[in-house]
This record gives structure tokens, sequence and C-alpha cells, in this order.
């Protein structure tokens, strides 16, 4: 039996605003994330992919929805019913420098989490503890370590171990490795990697590096202003993006190789991002869509089957083709 | 070819941390031209803000620093200058943009008071003519209602408006040079491709030479006339950026070039890096500070450091590696190295 099936129904999470009314962060989102896939998150810092993930792992109340684990609703359950179903969707942070005890060893920090899923013998955590180091590619004489003897691409990866200390079925990663050097990034994106091929551990993957998340993920998803604006296969939604934010996204980032870097067109966006405290009528994305219309302002796009995967948009693809023909024009 | 505006030659710094001393920055030689971009691009550690930012008296107080070599600004030496003549030469021919704009201004004084201030301090403009100046110049960062927005603080601003206006701050005196440190990391990918425009266009439009500190090959890529790549707080490689990024040939910028995912990458693909990590600077040790790490390491790079060398098959490109890789595939195209 295949588990850690999580499902996404309509989240909703807010927060007051002293004087300004609500906050709406996380706006009716719905996401499967199959046992074992590893599901990309990605968006512009405050569209609410971190309250997403931190609502998936209980650390935010969500004000509607549910999030269902093999069926189970998580927001509902309680007591040691409850502990028992959270130990299986596990954060990893990502800022390893201040997510890990300087008190503790990492052995320590290995085994708290071990004691309190009731594992009394400490004999035995050690050795689980060995093992989880083991599972990340440390070598067991780690323990004793304090984390400021540890480099922070090492320390990502006792973070990694100790979501992994409850054998969870799910990982959310929030920006695993972005506060990391450049060549040590790769390092912990394998190890994630081999953690679904050896355990089939699946991971929601929040990131902003899109060349990174289109290399990890099976499919990914796009989030603006608290709601997915498009999800699709890795590869398709990076090479074709459907929605005109998407398209504006992956036209942003930079690419390594110089002649492609200077030869390509950008959809630069103007303008700010819509307060979520006061949102735009219509799509929310439309104060700066370059290709927004009338019909943009009067009705909100909703979540429709475009191209390989699913766009928010009513144009979906156009900005795409108007991109390439700038590109093929110079 | 026109005299370089900034010139590093054999410049070394060395840091005092609570204990010891940790060589940050050695024998690293370099120049920029006007219209110029020169990127330095390492890691954390590299040494390559220290190498920017020591000699011309920027590092934060209380770190102490010894600074060896010489830095020219238009043929005039800045190191070992008294601290008062540097900063004249500093704040009337060198601009400023750090990472974080936030923390770059002064959070109790409005943003059009400190965008003004070297207009006010190095050209000795009135109060009115600054305040105008600041206008025109935020509004040449594409500030939108610059007249209005002069007067809020930096809170007020969005991260993508305050490196706008850190920009006009670092413009305000007519600079010949601008030193960028990492200038778009802390931005979101729309508002770093909005900055990384406006940063071209400025140094077209206005002809400045541009030091761009950075760890971002995409920024490289799209920026740079040249590159300097740091490790271990020495260049180890350096060259025209299209050949280094192109065809590297030190081990260590061909493993930082494969760390970045490529377009075509196969999604659920294992990613390439680099094995191990960053050299710590307070164990100096004998040979290559790259051979732990390096495939191609051979029995010299233990004993003996390589010189940053010229590469033979490729004009102006300069490495420092005992191997040589680039030359050996030349050399030998069927045997291509790990």
């Amino acid at each position: 039996m295949s588990a850690g099936h999580l499902v996404i129904e309509s989240l909703t999470v807010k927060f007051p605003v002293q004087g300004k009314g609500t906050l709406t962060a996380v706006d009716d989102v719905s996401l499967a994330l199959a046992p074992g896939e590893i599901l990309g998150l990605v968006g512009e810092s405050g569209c609410g992919k971190s309250t997403l993930a931190r609502a998936v792992v209980g650390l935010e109340r969500p004000a509607q929805g549910r999030i269902l684990l093999d069926g189970d609703d998580l927001t509902q359950l309680k007591g040691s019913r409850r502990r028992q179903l959270r130990r299986r969707v596990q954060l990893v942070f990502q800022d390893p420098e201040s997510s890990l005890s300087p008190r503790l060893t990492i052995g320590q920090t290995l085994q708290e989490p071990l004691q309190i899923m009731g594992m009394s013998d400490r004999v035995a955590r050690a050795a689980r503890a060995a093992e989880l180091l083991e599972m990340v590619g440390l070598p067991s004489h780690f323990a004793s370590r304090s984390p400021g003897a540890l480099s922070g691409g090492q320390r990502q990866r006792v973070g990694i171990a100790r979501a992994l200390a409850s054998e969870p079925d799910v990982l959310v990663c929030d920006e695993p490795v972005s506060a990391l050097d450049v060549s040590v990034r790769a390092q912990i994106m394998n190890v994630l990697l081999d953690l679904r091929a050896d355990l089939g551990v699946g991971c929601l993957f929040i990131a902003h590096d899109l060349g990174l998340v289109h290399q990890a993920c099976d499919r990914i998803a796009v989030m603006y202003l608290g709601s997915i604006v498009e999800i699709g296969p890795s590869d398709a939604l990076y090479r074709a993006p459907e929605h005109p934010y998407s398209t504006a996204l992956l036209s942003a980032v930079p690419v390594a190789d110089p002649d492609l870097e200077r030869s390509r067109s950008r959809v630069i966006l103007t303008g700010e991002v819509a307060s979520p405290i006061d949102l735009p009528s219509g799509c929310r994305f439309r104060t700066r869509c370059p290709i927004g219309q009338q019909r943009c302002a009067d009705d909100a796009p909703s979540l429709r089957p475009a191209g390989a995967g699913s766009a928010a948009c009513h144009f979906p693809g156009q900005m795409r083709v108007e991109l390439a023909q700038q590109t093929a024009t110079g | 070819m026109s005299a370089p505006v900034l010139e590093a030659e054999d410049l070394g710094v060395r840091l005092y941390p609570s204990a010891g001393a940790v060589h940050a920055v050695n024998g690293v030689s370099w120049s920029l031209r006007p219209g110029r971009t020169l990127a330095i691009v390492g890691e954390s550690g590299s040494g390559k803000t220290v190498m920017s930012l020591a000699p011309l008296g920027l590092l934060p107080p209380g770190v102490s620093s010894d600074v060896t070599g010489s830095l020219k600004f238009e043929g005039r030496e800045l190191v070992g200058t008294p601290d008062e003549e540097r900063a004249r030469v500093r704040g009337a021919g060198i601009g400023f943009i750090f990472q974080d704009p936030l923390s770059s201004f002064n959070p109790m004084r409005r943003v059009g008071s400190q965008v003004d201030e070297p207009a006010l301090i190095h050209e000795g403009l009135s109060r009115r003519a600054a305040r105008e100046r600041a206008v025109e110049l935020l509004s040449m960062v594409g500030l939108s209602d610059a007249r209005r927005r002069i007067d809020m603080y930096p809170h007020e601003l969005s991260g993508g408006m305050r490196q706008r206006a850190m920009i006009a701050m670092a413009l305000a005196a007519s600079p010949k040079v601008i030193i960028a440190d990492e200038p778009t990391t802390a931005l979101d990918a729309t508002v770093q491709a909005q900055i990384l425009e406006l940063l071209m266009e400025l140094r077209e439009r206005l002809g400045m030479a541009l030091l761009l500190i950075t760890h971002d090959i995409g920024v490289v890529a799209g920026m740079a006339d040249d590159v300097a790549v740091m490790y271990a707080g020495r260049i180890v490689e350096h060259g025209p950026a299209r050949a280094v990024l192109k065809h590297p040939d030190h081990p260590y910028t061909r493993g930082l070039l494969a760390s970045v995912p490529p377009p075509d990458a196969l999604p659920g693909t294992r990613f390439r890096g680099l094995p191990g990590t960053p050299p710590d600077l307070m164990a100096v040790t004998a040979g290559c500070p790259f051979r732990e790490r390096c495939a191609y390491a051979i029995e010299p790079c233990a004993t003996r450091r390589p010189p940053l060398e010229p590469v033979t098959v490729s004009r102006d490109q300069r490495s420092a590696c005992h191997v040589h890789p680039l030359v050996v595939e030349h050399d030998q195209p069927a045997e291509v190295a790990p």
C-alpha cells in the first residue's frame, strides 16, 4: 500500500491586521501530492507559499478547508491520533543556522523527537540517530558535535535528518537550500531525491529558484497573491508556461549561458503586487498583467485545463506566444 | 584603450577576528575600464566582498583589517591613504549599491534627504538644489511619483523601490564607478529583472564602470564583460565573461557552473555540483586550496600553489591550475577528463 497521499482542499488562511481588516494569505488553495511525488511551489515573497507550508504542518490554523493525509483530515483530529498523523508530515526549515539549538549536540537534537515518540531505550535512540545521519550522508561521529562546528550544508543535512526521525511520508521543505552556497545546494537536493528513491518520501518543495525546481520536481505550482495561478508537469510548465505571471517569472530568471541570456526577451512587469488586504476585482494579477483586458477586471478566472496542466487565466498561452515573437524579431 | 578607472594590484586583506588572523584576500589583481562591467564571482568566504570594501575603508566598524598591495582610482592610490582623503575620493568618484537596501538607509530620515546627501556634500549644492537633484535622480531610476516619495521614510517603500532609491543615492555624486555587492540577491525574480535592466541602461547612458560582486552566474551571464572567479581569497580564473562561462578552465569554475541547473535538465535527475565544503581560511595549507574538492587533482596540487597564468588555448583567459583541463581537452579531444 502506498501511504502519504496528501490532499489540500480549499485551504484558506487569514490573519487579522490591526485597523485594516483581514489579510487573506492563502485563498482557497487546492493541491494534491501523490505518494513519493515532489511538488514544487514557487512564487515571490508575500505570495503565501510559506503560510501554506506552515498550515500543512499544523503551525497555522486554517480559516477554512481540509488537509487530508490518506483520507484523514489533519485539521479536525484531536489528541493522540492527531499527534500520530502529524508525525507523518514534517517541516524542513530554510535556515539551518537558527533552526538547530546551539545548546544541543547533533545527537541530542536527533534523539529529542525519538524520545517524544516514546523510544525510551537510550542505546536504541543513539543507534537510530546514527542511522538518520547516515541517511543524509553524514558520518555517525557527527552526533557528538555541536551545530556551530558544522558548515551550512551539513547543518541543513541535520535539519533533514531531524525531520526524518518520525518516519514521515511527506516533507514540507520551505526554501531548504536558499541560504546555502551554490556549489553545496546540489548536495542537499540530491539528499531529497535519494530519500524519495529509497524511502518513497514525498515532498512539497517551496523555492524561488525556478531552475532548481524544474530539475527537482515532478510538478510545479505557481502561486500569486495567495492563490495557485498555474499548475502542471515540471517540464511542460518550465518550457511552455500558460499563465502570464508564470511566463514573466520564468523570463525574469537569468540563465547561466551568456549567449542565450543576451539574446532572449523578457517580460518586465511594472507596478507593484496588489495588497492582500484589498484585492482587486476579477483576476488578482491584472494590475500588473501585460495582456490584461476588461474581462479580467469583471470576471475572476478559475483554474482550468491549459496546455499540459491548468492555469487561471482567460488568455492562457498568449503571453508566451507574444514573448517568443519578440525574441524571434529581436 | 582608455586607462583603468579602478585597478587592483597584488591586493591583500588580513582580517583579525577575536582570535588569530585570516588572510581573507591574497594577491588579487584586476582592472576596470570606463563603461565596462567586471563581475567578481565567488561563494561565501571567497573574499569577494572583503576585497571590494576593505581597501575603501568600508568594512563594518569593529572589524580590524590590514590591507596590502594597491588599489588605484584614476591613478590615485587608496591603500594606505589617510581616511579623510580616501573618503573624499570615494565620495566623489565611487558609488555603492549593497544587497540589503533596508539596512543601508537610516530608518529615521526621509528618503529624499538621504539620496541628495552626496550631492550636498560633494558638489556643494544648496539644500533646494539638492532636493531638486533628488527628485531628478529618483525619476532617473524609475521611481514613479518621485516628488511625493522623497518625503517618505525607507520602510514606506517596497523592496524594489528601496533598491531603486539606493541606486539613486549611488548616482548622486555622478560617480565614475559603481560597486554593487549582490545588488539583487534580496529581491524577487521579477523585481531583480527590473533592477538589472536599470543598471545596464544607466551604465550605457552615463558611461560608468561597474564592479559587480555576485554569486549568481545568471547575473554574470547577462551583465558582465569580464569575470574574476574567487576561491579562498584568491582569483582562480579571470577573463572575458563569455570565454570563462562557455569554456571554463579551472575545476572550481567548472564545478560552480555545473551546480546551476541547466535549462535542458530532465526533471527528477540528480544534481551536479561540488563535493565537500569551502575551505576554512583559518587553517591555511600548502598547495591548491581547491584540491580536496577537485576531481582533476594531481600530485603537485598538494604541495605547490598553482599561479594564475594564461590558458594557452583561449585569449585573455587566465587560470590558477596545474592541470588546465581546457588545454588538456583541446590537445586530446578524445580523452575528456572527469
